[in-house]
């Protein structure tokens, strides 16, 4: 048989899980009263906590009670309890008869003999009330009161944490809102600055190849400035609104896994085409065993392709290299080149909004490297340049890593 | 004889319209215009385009929409869809239902026609 201390450790054991669980203060309570009740073979028990004025106590749960005496009435906290409210347990043994009961013919209706009251302290400060009912006449021993009254302690704790969670769960609630919010609004912002320009640029694009008629080479040539001067601003108006929206954590919508082979070849296709203009080789090294990871393909395109037009743009002759590599835990992705290089003292600036290079001649907005790195500090990775590449002693070399996903057994049959 | 082909263009941007419905005008396509997802819906049900031009963010019945209720109707479910999409726009998740390719504005009145000439070529529409 077991013992009536093991049967309370266990009890307050099982209070303890409860209280360090994440529940609804309901649930809490409840908890304490049930397990109390039969740790005790009581008739019922319940928890009532005091009122904000401190004059009433109300029935928060019960069990083993009927609906009918709990909701026989708010229990005066002057009369029946104000010892209990003292901070001491004060036990009943003839509940239908004892003068310091307020619904004497209720408790005998209800079938209840005696009863023990307990405070319950939150702060060393009483909250309320827990009582144990029996249908028999029962002595309650100490050993059984300061059970009761160590549930009800660490009740009122599990109460408190439920409560102050419940607060920061309406408070993330709310942030979450605000922040959908503000991307909502960025993509209008975005949405009206670019129509027009996209308009605008159809229009030009439409008379530069001679829908309208003919059109003089000179004509062209100023309709094509027009053109560029539009795409400068569309990728200004991009990049600005990319901060705040990558910042607002957006990306995490857009995350699903993914083969990162995949998505480089899908960012690096035109990009052959812009190398070999140039006269560069573009050598793309990919593992036979495709990596998967976590992520957004349309930002990873993005970073991607950053990294692999920055390198043709600043290579006059010799290669690019694209390579995918293992690095701990993560993989990494390497782009090498062997062109013009950064200076050493501007690497340390070179992630660094509207940051460009002295050695850079070419327009740019200087923000395409920072929002490669809110990118990939967005997937749980690091990026990071090196010039001269260590490799060649040529160039530079861009590496970013991105956290890889466990291929399962199960998965990869 | 055999009719040309029809080409459904939904686009709220009137300047736009007028130069991609010029720009394909020019190769002897009928075409037939839409401004608002809605219109695009009755247009479509009544002339049976054999490729559409749709743009997905637009007001009264967006592109969602629009191609949704587009594939259920069985006269249409097979013709092409070219989705144009602002570039910097994000649609943040998949389109619910399949679109013959996706277009990222701006996209030059010249390009738009080759794209639609493939298209074409590979339903057996086109002339």
């Amino acid at each position: 048989m077991v013992s009536k201390k093991e049967k309370y450790y266990r009890s307050l054991y099982e209070i303890a899980a409860v209280v360090n669980s994440a529940n609804t203060p309901e649930s809490v309570l409840d908890a304490v009263a049930r397990t109390v009740s039969q740790a005790l073979n009581a008739k019922g028990c319940s928890l009532m906590l005091l009122s904000p004025d401190r004059k009433v106590l109300l029935h928060t749960v019960a069990c083993g009670l009927s609906d009918w005496y709990v909701r026989k009435g708010p229990v005066s906290a002057d009369r029946s309890i104000s010892e209990v409210l003292q901070g001491k347990p004060v036990a009943i043994l003839n509940a239908t008869e004892d003068e310091r009961m307020q619904y004497r013919a209720q408790a005998k209706q209800e079938g209840i003999a005696s009863l023990l009251s307990a405070p319950i302290f939150l702060k060393g400060e009483v909250v309320g009330v827990i009582r144990v009912y029996t249908a028999e006449q029962h002595y309650f021993a100490n050993s059984e009161v300061y059970f009761v009254q160590a549930a009800a302690n660490l009740g009122a704790i599990a109460l408190e944490r439920a409560k102050e969670l419940r607060q920061c769960l309406n408070e993330v609630g709310r942030l979450e809102e605000e922040r959908r919010q503000f991307v909502r609004f960025l993509s209008v912002v975005a949405h009206d600055l670019q129509s027009p320009l996209v308009a605008t640029q159809s229009i030009l694009s439409y008379i530069k190849d001679g829908y309208t008629g003919e059109v003089t080479e000179g004509q062209k040539d100023l309709l094509q400035r027009g053109i560029r001067r539009i795409d400068e601003l569309l990728v200004l108006i991009t990049d600005l609104l990319d901060i705040p929206r990558i910042e607002a954590g957006q990306l995490r919508y857009e995350m699903h896994e993914i083969s990162l082979n995949g998505v480089i070849r899908q960012a690096l296709a035109g990009m052959d085409n812009l190398a070999r203009q140039k006269g560069l080789e573009l050598k793309v090294e990919l593992p036979e065993s495709a990596h998967k990871v976590c992520a957004s393909s349309r930002r990873l395109q993005q970073v991607l392709n950053n990294l692999v037009s920055n390198a043709i743009n600043y290579t006059r002759e010799g290669m690019v290299i694209l390579r995918v590599k293992d690095y701990n835990d993560d993989v990494a992705v390497e782009v090498l080149d062997t062109g013009i290089g950064i200076p050493c003292d501007e690497i340390p600036r070179l992630f660094t909004d509207f940051f460009r290079a002295s050695n850079v001649k070419t327009a740019g907005t200087g923000l395409g490297l920072s929002i490669s790195k809110r990118i990939i500090e967005a997937h749980g990775g690091r990026i990071w340049a090196e010039s001269p590449c260590p490799e060649s002693g040529k160039g530079s070399k861009f590496t970013f890593t991105l956290p890889r996903i466990q291929v399962s057994e199960t998965k990869a049959q | 004889m055999q009719r040309r082909p029809r080409i459904l263009l939904v686009d709220d941007d009137v300047d736009l319209v007028k130069v991609m419905s010029g720009a394909l005008e020019s190769k002897a396509y009928d075409v037939i215009v839409a401004y608002n997802g809605r219109e695009g819906l009755e247009k479509a049900k009544r002339e049976k385009p054999d490729l559409v031009v749709l743009d997905i963010l637009m007001p009264v019945a967006d592109g969602f929409t629009f191609a949704n209720e587009f594939r259920n109707d069985p006269a249409l479910a097979k013709v092409p869809v070219l989705a144009l999409t602002s570039f910097s726009e994000s649609l943040g998740q998949p389109f619910p239902f399949e679109v013959s390719e996706y277009i990222a504005k701006p996209i030059k009145p010249r390009d738009l026609v080759a794209k639609v000439e493939r298209f074409l070529k590979k339903t057996g529409t086109s002339q």
